[in-house]
């Protein structure tokens, strides 16, 4: 399964949608493919999110400055967890020992 | 999943296009797996109320559920992935920034990860896995009079919940200074200790006295013989009235220094000053003798305070 998609692909991928909002997605920034000699080329995670702008565009009827709205929340959110997790499991990889000094010192903090 | 999609909305027969739209756009924000990326369950719902939506969106498809023609299965949607899956990779050209941002604060990360581990432990307070973690800090506000702020007092603050918390306001206290009250915020978790409570102070002004930094000024006004023979006038400072020596001579507008009488906090080694800025004030109608005596001075240039006003501020 290739995982490269032209634009024909991702409008036959997505019924719902449309051209023009595609157009628009990329042009407001929402969605970043790379452009290759034969037009732009997308990406799974692409789909993915053009999956998410749909419902949030046709289902929550969210216009444009909302969508970038959400979409900057969303991105933090997952930024966010990102951190969370590195830092999870740099503690898991720590003795008994040191992970008892780390809430020591969280609770003198 | 339900097969009916009007229960999958918590609908009924009879709702309405617009109510369907409703229901529907309160699923998603509570279901969306996008929106929620912790919730495992929030992709199974979620497939469960697009269904429904799909069938009952359209009054055709509607219809025909009603009179029995498809059932409730009858729109699956073709399996679909979210972006959360994808959210997490490391070469998402999405990630708004790696790694750990300048501002993130490592005891909020480090709380907050603690947190979440003793609430999955279960917590009841017993200490899951041996992980404990201290309770929320808990914010409040207070205003403080100037005195009170520069000189330190004791208050109390009431909470939401009614109770009073005794404050203890340090000496030299500044005006949008935070005072940490240890163990007075929320419970601990897993058997650890309290949160803090965090109090932002604010200093209302004072009609007389100001504040910049540890010294305190306040502007005195004297007389013109004040001014002109010098002498003990009485001032107020932040700690009660003192004698201050007028020096003979003195212009309005000059500032005296007491030094070491402004804001002693308890975490510099010397006190502030206090800083006198003299107004020299007139009767607004002088008393006669004063009047001729200075109507009856001979006319003189030999002194004019103007006379380098511009000089070297030409531009």
């Amino acid at each position: 399964m290739t995982d490269r998609f032209s634009e024909d692909d991702v409008i036959a991928a997505i019924a719902r949608l449309t051209r023009v909002e595609l157009v628009g997605f990329i042009e407001a920034e929402f969605i970043r493919p790379e452009r290759g000699g034969g037009g732009y080329v997308f990406r799974q995670i692409d789909i993915a999110r053009l999956e998410l702008l749909c419902d949030l565009s046709h289902d929550l009827d969210l216009d444009e400055t909302a969508l970038g709205v959400v979409l900057t929340l969303i991105d933090k959110l997952h930024a966010e967890r990102q951190e969370r997790a590195a830092i999870e499991n740099a503690l898991n990889t720590l003795s008994d020992d040191l992970r008892a000094q780390i809430i020591t010192a969280m609770a003198r903090d | 999943m339900p097969n009916d999609p009007y229960e999958a909305l918590g609908l009924s027969k009879t709702a309405t296009a617009e109510d369907i739209k409703k229901a529907y756009r309160k699923l998603v924000r509570t279901s969306h797996p996008d929106l929620h990326p912790d919730d495992a369950s929030a992709e199974a719902r979620f497939k469960a109320i697009a269904a429904a939506h799909d069938i009952l969106k359209d009054p055709d498809t509607r219809a025909r559920f009603d009179a029995g023609e498809i059932d409730g299965m009858g729109a699956e949607r073709p399996p679909r992935q979210y972006y959360r899956d994808f959210a997490e990779d490391t070469d998402n050209v999405y990630q708004q920034r790696r790694g750990f941002g300048q501002n993130a604060d490592p005891n909020d990360i480090f709380a907050e990860i603690f947190r979440n581990r003793a609430r999955q432990a279960g917590g009841d307070g017993s200490a899951g896995g041996g992980f404990s973690a201290p309770g929320q800090s808990l914010r409040y506000t207070l205003e403080v009079p100037f005195l009170d702020a520069a000189r330190g007092a004791e208050t109390r603050i009431t909470l939401p919940d009614g109770q009073a918390l005794a404050v203890t306001i340090p000496k030299g206290t500044k005006d949008g200074q935070t005072l940490r009250l240890r163990g007075k915020g929320g419970p601990g978790y897993g058997g650890g200790p309290a949160g803090d409570a965090l109090i932002t102070v604010t200093v209302r002004a004072h009609p007389v006295f100001r504040r910049e930094g540890d010294d305190i000024e306040l502007t005195l006004p004297i007389t013109i013989e004040e001014a002109v023979l010098g002498g003990k006038v009485t001032t107020p400072t932040i700690d009660g009235p003192v004698e201050l020596k007028i020096p003979p001579g003195t212009s309005s507008g000059r500032v005296l220094r007491l030094r070491g009488r402004g804001v002693a906090r308890a975490v510099s080694k010397t006190p502030g000053d206090q800083k006198f800025k003299l107004r020299v004030v007139l009767l607004a109608k002088p008393d006669a003798a004063l009047h001729e005596f200075l109507a009856a001075r001979p006319k003189t240039d030999a002194f004019n305070p103007r006379a380098n006003l511009m000089k070297g501020a030409e531009t």
